[in-house]
């Protein structure tokens, strides 16, 4: 095609079961793509992915692939299907067959981690956008996934709804020992995770712990994209030869940190 | 006095089963030229309130008065107020609809019955407000545009009618920071450069206290505060966080050095701000 475009490019990767990755890049740096790669959506130009020792190209495994990848999208409003929350859960469940005893056992489990059991009769529509996406996770959780790959999930919440979001996908790689590969634009929930990759024009600029990447604040910045103020802040007043790691993510260990000198 | 309520209440569906009190009881003035943010959770009644701004609901009860008009009066003429405050909607990118970026900015001023000369003047005008290049957008789709693009297109097609006042609804969301900064600054230029209002709506915290200079903090129905963003974050913290509405990570930082006793002024928006504040209370600046 004339309009073709690479959005992405030689990209080498493994995510290990367990881990919580999480992918930031400007729009259009090929986050989405990426993650349309991991449970077959897309299959890669050149190069291959293995999910789990299969191959996504192998079309007999892509269903078996998908079951294991579950995917979460940034509206919740286009992802939910059935009038009551414990349907919508169901929904993939019965596409898969699930006997109906089993699939009761595995609604009520996958809302219990989600804590939205006890909107299970209730219709998706009158819940809040961060118990929306709560739902979508459990439809995803429900059929046994051990990867979740979740595109910018807190995008269009509010500040509560990506608290409610950030501690239930917290919970589910600690607690149940979900693969966690988080995209988002929002610094302060990358930090969250064990490691950030950092997407430039299909390509991995960044990779590394959160404390490794974010103190890259001329690449982040050429990367267009936002650096934690409290980073910022250590790091500027670590150049101004005062003695505080240039690696502080979080709130409490600058509070920590700067009583030593105030 | 550019606009004005008076114990404003309004109630969704009235007298139905699923009646719900959105409003409850709002006084606020807003001047000509100020620089306005409107803040809280989802559903606190951020875009239930802006809609009566315009007119475009009408209040259960209470007064709306805009540059001394009762909106509610008989006779008033909606449009004419429609023309003066411009609203921009939450994702405008899904209201357009034109075959070229031309038509769109066009629209407003064609409506209004402007003769052609005068439209090509209004769409050169406007978009150069919001710093699209004339020659190179006006013939292209509003829909091969990028996200921002297209955002800030369907905000030059409110600026084509030349509004007094701007209201934006989460003008940021689901942008990436580039994008979200890109659109601030167009709004910053816009209210600077052509004196023109603005209410900024948004939950984004941390962008909008750096951007306004006077902030209104709603919670279920109510404006809970109206505050300069520095006032706000050295006296309300706690309020904020109550509210569902989360503190920037320097502006916390300062508080939590608060709690632990240390005499330090909270009211920061910027990392600038907390840089300066950290070495001026600085014991000793500690070499390594």
């Amino acid at each position: 095609m004339k309009d073709q475009l690479k959005a992405l490019d030689s990209i080498n990767l493994e995510i290990k079961k367990g881990d919580f990755i999480s992918i930031i890049g400007s729009n259009g740096s090929g986050k989405s793509t990426l993650a349309k790669h991991m449970n077959c959506l897309l299959l890669p130009t050149a190069g291959d992915i293995w999910v789990d020792e299969m191959n996504t190209k192998d079309k007999s495994k892509t269903w078996e692939i998908r079951r294991k990848v579950g995917m979460v999208f940034q509206n919740p409003d286009n992802q939910i299907i059935a009038t009551t929350v414990e349907d919508d859960i169901a929904f993939g469940l019965e596409n898969i067959g699930i006997k109906t005893t089993l699939m009761r056992e595995r609604v009520d489990w996958a809302l219990e981690v989600v804590e939205m059991r006890e909107y299970k009769k209730s219709e998706p529509h009158l819940l809040s956008g961060g118990q929306k996406q709560r739902v979508a996770i459990a439809g995803a959780i429900a059929l046994h996934s051990s990867y979740l790959v979740l595109d910018e999930p807190t995008a269009m919440l509010d500040p509560r709804g990506r608290k409610e979001v950030m501690d239930i996908v917290k919970k589910l790689n600690l607690e149940e020992n979900i693969t966690i590969i988080y995209i988002t634009h929002l610094m302060e929930e990358a930090a969250e995770s064990n490691r950030v990759i950092a997407l430039d024009k299909g390509k991995i600029a960044l990779i590394g712990k959160p404390e490794e990447v974010f103190t890259q604040i001329e690449v982040l910045k050429q990367l267009r994209l936002d650096v934690p103020q409290i980073t910022e802040l250590a790091l500027r007043l670590n150049k101004r030869g005062i003695d505080i790691s240039p690696h502080i993510l979080k709130v409490e260990d600058m509070v920590e940190s700067l009583c030593l000198y105030i | 006095m550019f606009i004005h309520l008076e114990n404003i209440c309004f109630t969704y569906s009235l007298g139905m089963p699923f009646e719900t009190e959105v409003l409850k009881n709002i006084n606020l003035e807003i001047d000509k030229g100020e620089f306005v943010g409107l803040i809280g959770h989802t559903g606190c009644g951020k875009t239930t309130l802006i809609q009566h701004f315009n007119g475009l609901l009408t209040p259960t009860s209470g007064k709306i008065y805009v540059e001394g008009v009762d909106l509610n009066k008989k006779g008033v003429n909606l449009r004419l107020v429609r023309q003066k405050i411009g609203l921009v909607f939450q994702y405008p990118e899904n209201q357009l609809f034109e075959e070229t970026i031309y038509q769109e900015v066009a629209f407003g001023p064609r409506k209004l019955g402007l003769p052609e000369g005068k439209i090509e003047k209004r769409v050169r005008e406007a978009l150069k407000m919001v710093d699209l290049d004339y020659n190179l957008y006006v013939e292209r789709s509003p829909f091969s545009l990028s996200g921002g693009e297209m955002r800030r297109v369907a905000l030059a097609s409110i600026l084509s009618i030349r509004p007094k006042m701007l209201i934006l609804d989460e003008p940021t969301a689901n942008l990436d920071p580039q994008g979200r900064d890109n659109i601030l600054s167009e709004i910053e230029k816009i209210h600077y450069n052509f004196g023109i209002t603005v209410v900024l709506v948004s939950h984004n915290m941390e962008k909008v206290a750096e951007t306004v200079k006077r902030l209104l903090v709603m919670h279920r129905g109510e404006i809970i505060i109206d505050d300069t963003p520095r006032e706000i974050f050295e006296k309300h913290a706690n309020d904020l966080v109550k509210v569902g509405l989360g503190l920037p990570q320097v502006t916390e930082c300062m508080h939590k050095l608060k709690a632990k006793g240390k005499d330090v002024y909270t009211g920061v928006l910027t990392v600038d701000d907390a840089e300066r504040e950290v070495l001026k209370k600085m014991k000793k600046p500690i070499k390594r």
